[in-house]
């Protein structure tokens, strides 16, 4: 079988997407990068790292990795699931004539794809109908284990693009250094939660627990109370912890596709009648939060 | 020169069914997704910002006909309509899409910016903005937070990344994919429906708009693994609850330090 190209600007991801590529074809991984520190890396991992240099923003790399593939032909490409990740992916599978396919959930050695559509109500199986594949995963959809030989680094061609985007400024923000894809107790909340200052109550229940905070979308995008690393659901982190506890969540699917992996799942909601209660708990409290959560940290100081 | 606002009229997600190994969308409503509706207010206040005509586009099947549905676009501050509709188009993968786009607004000429969502609310690949730039030969950029104005031949506009903010000149023509927080869709105003029937629609020739370029084949749809949950229930006074939640706890391995 042909190898696998590994492309992700993302420090995090790039150890998960070798060790998949390396376990369903069998051949060492070729890690596309323009981070020398990752090239090096890669290859003490047991891949083979092509390094780029010449560009200061990642995207301007689509040609450079383009003629990469059209010169060495490998069986497809493995994305992370960076904003220039999906931007570089679909600019390369336009030029090869096919569909990238994000956010897949596993590829089998014939390369069929599987991934969400519909909010996650549908699991689509899907093949590129060209040459290559392009797909793109998330965080946590290997394992990580590194290829028992040494790789090399070779540099590669600079192919000047076409077109230049100036980047004028960056305003850089703290990097969120959670990842709930590792976390083994998570304590989730949704709209349920009525004000930022209440979210102090459940940080607290959270340390007593040792978990990681989670949220839904709507309280990381739109509301800003959490970061958006901090979210679980179909755009952003399926996790896989013992113990998930949500509260004030209704389980709409686009959310609960991220955790049918939880080992036990602990509900706090109002309403018994929601989605949450009636189809993904094992443990239901049909009670107010603020009534639980507060009787809930006093028990456990106990 | 116009700008250009591309969105997909599909099914909805809460009526979809999977049977015999096949999507039924039979008892869907079609309707276009939030986030291309926030990216139709986000280049309508730019096009109303920059005194510019904005062009609603959309490829699709024979349910671009609907009249409610070319209402509601034309009331959100489109000032005409060009559709492509083929059934070929119908639950099209990525590729196709935007390969046929790309004949259409090369139809429509007179652009020098097209706006695009974050992703359709069907599929979600978040990826037919992108292809339709390459496929263009333009500049093409994703996560698009803020559309700042246009001077001279510049689009000055700013990309949210995982470390931040990034300050962007994008020269023009270009293609832009805005995030869903770029800003709030609209809820159109009277005035607004009422002058939405007076609006033109222009149907383009679909035999001149390749319809056939597939780049993935569907080898089986399923619904979503389920895991049986035990919906135990706890009951009585919040204390009370709290002693049969730790009980439980304790029970399934699950006490901090107790693992």
């Amino acid at each position: 079988m042909a190898r696998i190209f590994v492309i992700t600007d993302r420090r995090s991801e790039w150890k998960a997407l070798v060790s998949g590529a390396y376990s369903i074809s069998g051949e060492k991984p070729l890690v596309v990068t323009a981070d020398k520190a990752i090239a090096q890396a890669a290859a003490d991992f047991g891949a083979d790292a092509a390094l780029m240099s010449g560009a200061e923003v990642f995207w301007n790399y689509t040609d450079t990795i383009a003629a990469l593939v059209e010169e060495l032909q490998p069986a497809g490409c493995f994305f992370g699931t960076s904003p220039d990740c999906r931007l570089v992916s679909g600019r390369l599978a336009a030029k090869l004539g096919i569909s990238a396919i994000p956010d897949a959930k596993s590829i089998d050695n014939t390369y069929a794809i599987e991934h969400l559509i519909y909010g996650g109500s549908v699991v689509q199986t899907s093949k590129s109908t060209g040459k290559q594949f392009v797909a793109l995963f998330g965080p946590g959809q290997f394992e990580e284990a590194a290829i028992p030989e040494q790789g090399t680094v070779m540099n590669v061609d600079y192919v000047e693009p076409k077109w230049q985007i100036a980047v004028k400024e960056k305003k850089t923000k703290e990097i969120s250094a959670v990842d709930l894809t590792a976390a083994k107790r998570i304590v989730a909340v949704g709209l349920g939660i009525s004000k930022k200052e209440d979210l102090d109550m459940v940080r607290e229940l959270a340390a007593l627990l040792q978990a990681e905070m989670a949220c839904t979308r709507p309280i990381a995008e739109g509301l800003d109370w959490m970061e958006p690393e901090r979210y679980i659901g179909i755009s952003a982190n399926f996790v896989k912890p013992d113990l998930y506890i949500s509260l004030g969540i209704s389980g709409q699917v686009q959310h609960t596709v991220g955790i049918t992996d939880s080992k036990v799942i602990l509900s706090v909601n109002k309403d018994p009648d929601c989605a949450m209660m009636k189809q993904y708990s094992d443990y239901c409290v049909a009670e107010d939060l603020y009534k639980i959560v507060p009787a809930l940290i006093e028990r456990l100081k106990k | 020169m116009d700008i250009l606002v591309c969105f997909k009229l599909s099914p909805d997600s809460k009526d979809i069914l999977v049977s015999n190994g096949a999507i039924n969308t039979d008892r869907a409503e079609w309707n276009v997704g939030e986030y291309d509706l926030v990216a139709v207010e986000a280049a309508a206040q730019l096009a109303a910002a920059t005194g510019r005509k904005l062009i609603g586009v959309s490829v699709g099947g024979s349910q671009l006909a609907n009249t409610r549905f070319r209402k509601n676009m034309l009331s959100r501050g489109c000032d005409s309509l060009s559709l492509v509709m083929n059934d070929a188009l119908v639950q099209a993968d990525t590729h196709k899409t935007a390969v046929a786009l790309a004949a259409a607004v090369t139809e429509i000429g007179n652009y020098d910016l097209i706006v695009c969502g974050e992703g359709s609310q069907d599929l979600y690949f978040r990826q037919t903005g992108i292809q339709l730039g390459e496929l263009l030969g333009l500049p093409v950029i994703n996560g698009i937070s803020a559309l700042n104005g246009i001077e001279g031949s510049v689009l000055l506009a700013e990309r949210s990344t995982d470390s931040g903010i990034e300050v962007l000149e994008i020269p023009l023509p270009a293609v832009v994919c805005v995030t869903s927080d770029i800003c709030q869709s609209r809820i159109p105003k009277m005035k607004d429906i009422l002058q939405a029937g007076r609006k033109p629609v222009k149907e383009l020739d679909a035999a001149g708009i390749p319809c056939d370029a597939t780049g993935s084949e569907i080898i089986k749809v399923a619904l979503p693994k389920s895991v049986q949950r035990k919906a135990v229930n706890f009951s009585g006074t919040p204390e009370e609850i709290a002693d049969q939640i730790v009980a439980m706890l304790a029970k399934e391995g699950l006490m901090p330090g107790g693992m």
